[in-house]
C-alpha cells in the first residue's frame, strides 16, 4: 500500500468518525432533552460520541497535511488557491472555532449545533465532489444558507419532540 | 510562583525584542549582516539571541520578581505583547511591500 | 531535496502540527467551568515539545534548502508576497511561540492549585493558550500557502 492509498483511507476514516460523531451528539442531544435535563446515561454517550469526533477531528488533521506533504514532496501540491480547498479550508475553520465561541457564550446552542453539523457535512461533500466547478463565495453562500436552514430545521425538530428551551 | 512569573515576563520582552530585531534589521542591513556573519544565517541569530535573551531574563527575574498573589498582571503582559509584536510584524512586512510597489 | 531535508520539512510540519493541537486541548478544556488538570498539563507538555523540534527542524530546512531553492522560484512565481509577506511573517512570529508555551507549561505544572482555585488566572491561561493555538494555526496554514506558491 502506497503512502497516498494509506492517507487518503486514514482521511476518510477521520471524516467518518468526525461526520458519525456530529450526526450522533445531535441525536443524544436531542434525545436526552426530551426530559428536560440530560441524566448520567446520556452525559456519557454524549461523552463517548463527543471523544470519537475528536479522534475523527485529529485523524484528519493529521492525515490532510500528511496528503499535502506528499504533494509538495512528489511536486503534486494541492494548490491552496483551490476555491474547493479553501471552502473546506473555511468549514474546518469553523469547526475548529465552533466549540471555542460556544464554551464561552459568544455563539447560542441552536446556530452552534447547525454550524458542526453542517461544517462536517459541507466539508466532506465538498472533499468528495471532485469536478465541482464553482467559486469559493458560490460555495461559502450555499454553506452560509444551509447553515441558516439547518438551524431552522433543528428548531422545527425540536418543537415536534417538544423540547423546552 | 517567581518561576511562572518570571517565565511570563522574559516571553513577553523577548516577544519585543523579536519584533525590534526584525524590524531594525529589515532597515539597517549592517545589523542583518552582523547576524549572518556570526551566526550563519540571520534568522538562526535571531533564534540564539531569543533563546539566550530569554533564558538571562528569566534568570535575573527570578531574583528581582515582586512577589505577587497570582501572577496576573505578567501573564497579561505577555498575553497582550504577543498580539502586539505579531501584529507588528505582520504589518511592517506588509508595509514593506506596499511601498516597493 | 535530500531525503534528511524532506525528513526535516515533514518534522517540522507535524511537529508544529502536534503543539497546535495540543495547546487548542489546553485552551478547551480551561473554558470549562470544572476542569481537571491532568491533560492540560501533559499536552502543554507535550505542546512546548513540540514547538522547539519543529524549530529546529524547520530551521535546518529553512536555513538548507528554502532560501537556495524555494524562495527564488516563489519570488519569480504568481506568488512572489508568499515570501515577502507570508514567509517572512511567519519565520519571526513563530519565535514568539516557544516561549509562550514554556510559561503556560510552567504556569499549569506549578500552579495547578492555583490556577483552579484564581478565576481570573485561569481564565488568562487559557487565553494565552489560545493564543498560542490562534497563532500556531497562522503559521501553519502560512506554511500551506508558501508551499502552494512554489507550484
Amino acid at each position: 500500500m502506497s503512502w497516498f492509498t494509506f492517507l487518503i483511507i486514514a482521511h476518510v476514516f477521520g471524516t467518518i468518525l468526525g461526520v458519525g460523531g456530529a450526526t450522533f451528539a445531535e441525536i443524544f442531544y436531542l434525545k436526552a432533552l426530551r426530559d428536560g435535563e440530560i441524566d448520567p446515561t446520556e452525559n456519557s454517550f454524549l461523552k463517548i460520541t463527543y471523544r470519537v469526533l475528536r479522534i475523527g477531528l485529529v485523524i484528519l488533521i493529521l492525515s490532510g497535511v500528511g496528503i499535502f506533504i506528499l504533494g509538495r514532496l512528489t511536486g503534486h501540491e494541492s494548490s491552496f488557491y483551490d476555491p474547493r480547498f479553501l471552502a473546506k479550508m473555511t468549514m474546518f475553520a469553523a469547526i475548529v472555532i465552533n466549540p471555542i465561541l460556544f464554551q464561552t457564550k459568544l455563539l447560542k446552542s441552536w446556530i452552534a449545533t447547525s454550524i458542526s453539523l453542517v461544517s462536517w457535512y459541507g466539508a466532506f461533500i465538498v472533499g468528495m465532489w471532485r469536478n465541482l466547478d464553482a467559486s469559493y463565495f458560490e460555495i461559502i453562500s450555499v454553506y452560509i444558507l444551509a447553515v441558516m436552514i439547518a438551524a431552522f430545521a433543528l428548531e422545527i425538530i425540536k418543537k415536534m419532540i417538544k423540547i423546552e428551551k | 510562583m517567581k518561576v511562572v512569573t518570571s517565565a511570563f515576563i522574559s516571553a513577553a520582552l523577548v516577544a519585543v525584542f523579536v519584533v525590534g530585531i526584525t524590524i531594525y534589521g529589515e532597515l539597517y542591513t549592517p545589523l542583518k549582516d552582523w547576524l549572518k556573519v556570526n551566526f550563519s544565517h540571520h534568522w538562526v541569530g535571531k533564534s540564539v539571541l531569543s533563546a539566550i535573551l530569554f533564558l538571562a531574563l528569566f534568570i535575573s527575574f527570578l531574583f528581582k520578581t515582586p512577589n505577587e498573589k497570582f501572577p496576573n498582571f505578567s501573564l497579561k503582559l505577555a498575553f497582550w505583547l504577543a498580539i502586539i509584536s505579531s501584529a507588528a510584524i505582520l504589518f511592517f512586512y506588509l508595509y514593506e511591500v506596499s511601498l516597493a510597489h | 531535496m535530500t531525503s534528511v531535508l524532506a525528513y526535516n520539512l515533514i518534522a517540522h510540519i507535524l511537529l508544529g502540527l502536534i503543539g497546535v493541537i495540543a495547546f487548542y486541548a489546553v485552551w478547551m478544556i480551561l473554558l470549562k467551568e470544572k476542569s481537571a488538570l491532568k491533560w492540560p498539563k501533559i499536552l502543554a507538555f507535550v505542546g512546548t515539545l513540540s514547538f522547539f523540534g519543529s524549530w529546529i527542524t524547520g530551521g535546518y530546512y529553512y536555513v538548507k534548502f528554502y532560501g537556495k531553492a524555494v524562495k527564488p522560484v516563489i519570488l519569480s512565481g504568481k506568488y512572489p508576497w508568499a515570501h515577502t509577506i507570508i514567509t517572512e511573517s511567519k519565520e519571526h512570529i513563530f519565535l514568539l511561540l516557544p516561549f509562550l508555551s514554556i510559561a503556560v507549561f510552567l504556569a499549569l505544572w506549578l500552579l495547578e492549585d492555583k490556577i483552579q482555585s484564581n478565576n481570573e488566572l485561569k481564565k488568562w491561561t487559557a487565553y494565552l493558550s489560545g493564543l498560542i493555538f490562534v497563532l500556531g494555526a497562522i503559521i501553519a496554514f502560512a506554511g500551506v500557502a508558501i508551499s502552494s506558491a512554489v507550484k
